[in-house]
């Protein structure tokens, strides 16, 4: 044997070592597999029988955020990705009773499985790694993460006694994913509160569009009669702040919301609105 | 992607303090009373620690698995130092990829239950303790929180009056205590 074929050799028996298994209940395996993220944990992919049948599984692990990775299912590019590797591995999806996403192949044929198990790894190896990818500039997201922490901070000391909700949905429901960044309720009416910043004027334009349009989803929602205050919250302190560029979305927003925008440095006016 | 901590990195010296030294819990008993906000699979406590020599606030936050008591994660944290847990306890789970340059392949995975603390680099390393490496004590670990959070409280130097282990509650006393171990991910799912 060459030393090079002794490599070989070498290569793959190490790769062999990175197998690990674990019964699970009566019907399943766990397969820990050599593959990885780049968030250093290895992918486990689970093997389950039922009635004749060989159902190939993440376990929910990638959807339950065990990889450590979390998928923002709100990130178009992330979730482009996401949909081509499920597609191109023809991984079929399920929820469990907690809402957990399962990702799953499945076959009759046992001298198939390994071949499910090597779509399903790779798979999930290259979903957690992707959820992992710094997509959105890390400037932009200091700016919006400083601002949000200054600002609810300040809306928590000085509003403790309703108790506010902060980047709360207007429901758990039919509006998940209408965030606000705080929602204060008052003698059962709503005040809801969305902070405004960016790095840069095309951010701050951005972060006023958002806002706008969730204002208006909860204003031809059924809370609309309940809601006493569109407020904005605008971080005049921020880089993007170049008044002659966000003038114009700034004012429409304004419109909409029949209330003007308050401007950090001026963050007092708050008191009097909700108190 | 999974960075080398830099306050670690710059500030090793305060680790190996942090960790090495003597840490006292608030409380002898540790009652899981709470449920984590985004998993309400899990039962949570957080309870205050203080450092014998590092006048800093630091916690200590035990989690478990409602259905499934052998799943549990003890963490200690240091949030004035950094965000994220600097010593762990994982009793299940995935497992860990320890890329440390010059060690072989194979010994770069680490099976849960492991440790996890922060080489001099500041990366996070995943470890088994002789007791872990054992099938026997290893499962009467796992069997039992409170002989397993002993083993974490003498690995962490984590203690009640500086010598008392702590014991933990997984189920506080106004809930079923249900012996649940449902290790199953897929049991319940349905398929096509």
């Amino acid at each position: 044997m060459t030393k090079l074929e002794k490599i070989a050799i070498n290569v793959r028996e190490c790769f062999d070592q990175l197998w690990s298994f674990k019964l699970r209940g009566t019907d399943t395996i766990e397969i820990s597999t050599p593959y990885s993220t780049t968030t250093s944990k290895f992918v486990s992919i689970y093997v389950t029988e039922r009635d004749g049948k060989y159902i190939v599984s993440d376990g929910g692990l990638l959807n339950s955020e065990a990889y450590e990775s979390e998928i923002d299912y709100e990130n178009q590019c992330l979730l482009k990705i996401l949909y081509h590797f499920e597609s191109f591995y023809e991984v079929k999806r399920t929820q469990d009773k907690q809402g957990i996403k399962h990702y799953y192949k499945t076959t009759i044929k046992e001298n198939l499985i390994p071949n499910m198990v090597y779509e399903m790894a790779q798979f999930v190896s290259m979903c957690a790694s992707a959820a992992t990818v710094q997509f959105e500039d890390p400037k932009e997201i200091e700016e919006r993460n400083t601002f949000r922490t200054k600002a609810t901070s300040y809306i928590s000391t000085n509003f403790q006694k309703y108790k506010p909700k902060f980047r709360a949905p207007l429901d758990k429901q039919d509006f998940r994913s209408v965030r606000f960044s705080a929602i204060i309720e008052r003698k059962n009416k709503l005040s809801l509160v969305s902070y405004i910043t960016g790095s840069n004027p095309a951010n701050f334009r951005n972060s006023i569009a958002r806002a706008n349009m969730n204002f208006e989803i909860a204003t031809s929602s059924k809370y609309n009669d309940y809601i006493d205050n569109k407020l904005v919250l605008v971080n005049n302190t921020a880089d993007g702040f170049v008044l002659n560029q966000i003038a114009k979305q700034l004012n429409i927003l304004e419109e909409h919301t029949g209330q003007d925008a308050i401007q950090w440095s001026e963050r007092e006016k708050l008191l009097a609105i909700l108190n | 992607m999974e960075k080398p901590i830099k306050e670690i990195r710059e500030n090793y010296s305060k680790y190996e303090e942090l960790l090495g030294k003597t840490k006292n819990s608030s409380t002898p008993t540790i009652t899981l009373d709470e449920v984590k906000g985004n998993h309400q699979n899990t039962r949570v406590k957080k309870v205050e620690v203080a450092h014998t020599s590092i006048p800093e606030k630091l916690e200590l936050i035990v989690e478990s698995k409602i259905e499934n008591k052998k799943d549990f994660k003890f963490k200690l944290r240091a949030p004035e130092y950094t965000g994220i847990p600097f010593f762990r306890f994982d009793s299940d789970g995935v497992a860990h990829y320890n890329r440390i340059p010059d060690l072989e392949l194979p010994k770069q995975k680490i099976d849960t239950p492991h440790f996890h603390k922060f080489d001099s680099e500041g990366r996070n390393i995943a470890y088994k303790t002789e007791a872990l490496e054992k099938a026997t004590e290893c499962d009467a670990l796992l069997n039992d929180i409170s002989l397993c959070m002993a083993h974490y409280c003498d690995e962490s130097k984590t203690y009640y009056n500086n010598e008392n282990y702590l014991e933990i509650i997984q189920t506080p006393p106004t809930e079923l205590d249900f012996d649940s171990n449902k290790d199953n991910p897929t049991e319940g799912v349905e398929y096509d």
